[in-house]
């Protein structure tokens, strides 16, 4: 076990450098620079940018260069959009914003999807689960863009029980949370669902129910850990997508998240800035896979952590 | 029909496809779907209003009898608009598929049917890819394609050249934009897709039959052609039927980003994001396109669920409702 998990650390570690050194060749290969802008800056004082921030360098002296300020001092180097700041305080202040956010969203999303997908098989064949498996499709189907402004219409500018937009109290995370979390729910639910009405008819469930376990035993003791596996492996990449921010929730709430600069630094060509954020991204998604490889073993006894 | 072995086995197509119609649901939104499909055909064409027609002393109006769904602010009926934005997703989302089946297929094949290194070597690709936040992705892959003088600049501008102005560059017409976005959500996918077709050709690959295929002298080609990828048909099916709803949704939120179809064309991302801006003054800009995309996106998927059901009629539920992706990012 220990051995796994170690080799699977350095696996991780090893795509994080892929990833790294992808993003930072990628960015740097595409048509237009940091310093373009909608009238031509001079060329003297573009080369004097270009070399304040050391963009003149040879590519391979940059990649060097920048390498050793990550991995040595954690730094990840100057942003050219926003002076005087640097990636690390820009992710600094921004993550915080969209991990409470998307942990809030996370708490929510399984809180509904998982009760629901796994009342959607028990309660098969009843009338009632014919309703509720409408709504957990429709779930699917609303996408956030679609969401996050009828949420304002109704609960902000209709009820007016939250604020618009903006972020200052508990009360601004509430509709962003929501809108961030639906969705994800919905697809726990339709996960759940399947999982557990594969698990229902298994043998081991029925040698449950022989040896005279309540329904509900049954269901939550013995089926609900194996059922859960697929939920599992989908929230290794739902969760770090929430948790990093959506530009589209941020967009339409108007928070100071994290979500944004994927959009924005990729548009400016902010370098440092894109495969700043696109590491920490990536770094939580591999984290999160790897723990729910772990979590999978541990739930199912008969899946081995490869 | 199983009691019955003299009657001649039936026609598995016919057979999902009368499975697939003996349900309520998916019948109603097969229904739903087409009149989508054609209202988004015909209407821009019926319509005595252009899409791009503005009517600026009129402004914004509610619906009324001479504009269905209203006008914009520009005074450009949102009907005709609301429908053109339908072509341009359905579209996106069938190019989509399309593109990620023609990628992620031979991909997926190859992988599983060689296994070893070559196996561990594209999936390690494979993951890299995925560990790629979507926008970012996205983003990377239209600026790249975008460039003047690459090569799907010049194949737009050899396939438009008749159509447009002398001396004006194809690059600045919307429509281009919009083959950018097919390239970029097709490069997004198809890895989903890889990962089905390897698991599938995987365990395939072992079966007694493609054992006898090879005895009889069947070259790799064709093993893998003639026997392993036609019994791989239906999960390869439900995986193209799940991409489809999120191609669609990606692309609606891409457009809503500024980052997709751009005016004077819409899509119903477009429509969103403009009607958003104003939804306490002029509801009906947001509530329209919202409804018709909402109606669009469900349908497809109580038909895919419905499809992924008669393709595998033994578990009575959806094999696989994970997100095509594996991502979230709406």
């Amino acid at each position: 076990m220990i051995r796994l998990l170690l080799k699977k650390l350095l696996e991780s570690v090893l795509l994080l450098l892929v990833v790294a050194t992808l993003v930072f060749v990628l960015v740097r290969l595409l048509p237009g620079g940091p310093f373009d802008r909608e009238r031509a800056v001079p060329p003297a004082v573009d080369a004097a940018l270009r070399a304040k921030y050391r963009l003149d360098a040879p590519i391979l002296g940059q990649y060097r260069d920048w390498m050793v300020d990550l991995v040595v001092h954690g730094n990840l180097g100057p942003t050219f959009k926003y002076p005087n700041r640097t990636v690390n305080e820009i992710i600094a202040v921004s993550l915080p914003v969209s991990l409470q956010i998307g942990s809030l969203a996370l708490a929510l999303a399984l809180a509904v999807g998982l009760p629901l997908g796994v009342l959607g098989a028990v309660w098969r064949g009843r009338p009632a689960n014919a309703v509720l498996m409408a709504a957990v499709t429709l779930g699917v189907s609303i996408p956030r863009l679609v969401l996050g402004p009828l949420l304002v219409l109704v609960f902000a500018l209709g009820l007016g029980l939250f604020p618009v937009a903006r972020w200052e109290t508990w009360r601004h995370a509430i509709l962003p949370a929501l809108c961030a979390a639906l969705p994800v729910g919905a697809h726990i639910a339709r996960l759940a669902r399947t999982g557990m009405l594969d698990v229902l008819g298994a043998d081991f469930i029925r040698t449950a129910r022989a040896k005279g376990l309540s329904e509900r035993q049954a269901v939550l003791r013995h089926a609900l850990p194996v059922a859960l596996a697929p939920v599992v492996s989908f929230l290794g990449p739902a969760a770090s997508g929430l948790l990093v921010g959506s530009v589209v929730v941020e967009r339409i709430f108007d928070l100071p998240g994290m979500g944004r600069y994927f959009v924005d630094a990729a548009a400016n060509r902010d370098y440092n800035l894109v495969t700043g954020v696109v590491l920490v991204y990536a770094s939580i998604l591999v984290v999160l896979d790897a723990l729910a490889d772990v979590a999978r073993t541990l739930l199912d006894r008969r899946t081995e952590l490869r | 029909m199983a009691g019955e072995p003299a009657r001649a086995a039936p026609n598995p197509r016919r057979e999902v496809l009368r499975r697939l119609l003996s349900r309520g649901s998916a019948r109603a939104a097969a229904l739903v779907l087409a009149l989508l499909v054609l209202a988004c055909l015909l209407a821009p064409a019926l319509s005595p209003w252009r899409y791009d027609q503005t009517d600026l002393a009129a402004g914004a109006l509610p619906p009324s009898r001479a504009h269905w769904f209203g006008t914009d602010d520009l005074g450009r009926d949102l009907l005709v608009r609301a429908f053109l934005g339908g072509r341009i997703s359905f579209a996106v989302a069938t190019v989509v598929a399309i593109l990620s089946l023609a990628i992620g297929v031979p991909y997926g094949a190859i992988a599983g049917y060689w296994s070893g290194r070559i196996d561990a070597a594209m999936m390690r690709v494979m993951q890299v890819v995925q560990a790629l936040p979507f926008l970012v992705t996205v983003i990377l892959i239209e600026v790249f394609f975008a460039r003047k003088g690459g090569i799907l600049h010049r194949a737009f501008s050899a396939i438009i050249a008749p159509f447009v102005a002398d001396g004006a560059d194809a690059g600045d017409y919307p429509l281009f934009r919009v083959v950018l976005m097919f390239v970029a959500l097709g490069a997004f996918w198809w890895p989903g897709m890889a990962r089905v077709v390897r698991g599938q050709v995987m365990e395939l690959r072992g079966r007694l039959f493609v054992e006898a295929a090879r005895a009889a002298g069947a070259g790799h080609a064709a093993i893998l052609l003639r026997h392993v990828l036609p019994n791989a048909m239906g999960p390869i099916l439900a995986q193209a039927t799940l991409i489809i709803p999120e191609a669609m949704m990606a692309e609606a939120t891409l457009s809503f980003l500024g980052l997709g179809t751009e005016e004077p064309l819409s899509s119903f991302g477009l429509l969103i994001a403009r009607g958003a801006d104003a939804m306490d003054l002029r509801p009906w800009l947001l509530v329209f396109p919202a409804l018709l995309l909402v109606l669009a996106v469900h349908c497809i998927n109580v038909l895919g669920d419905a499809l992924r059901d008669a393709l595998d009629p033994g578990t009575g539920s959806a094999p696989a409702p994970r997100p095509a992706s594996g991502r979230e990012e709406r």
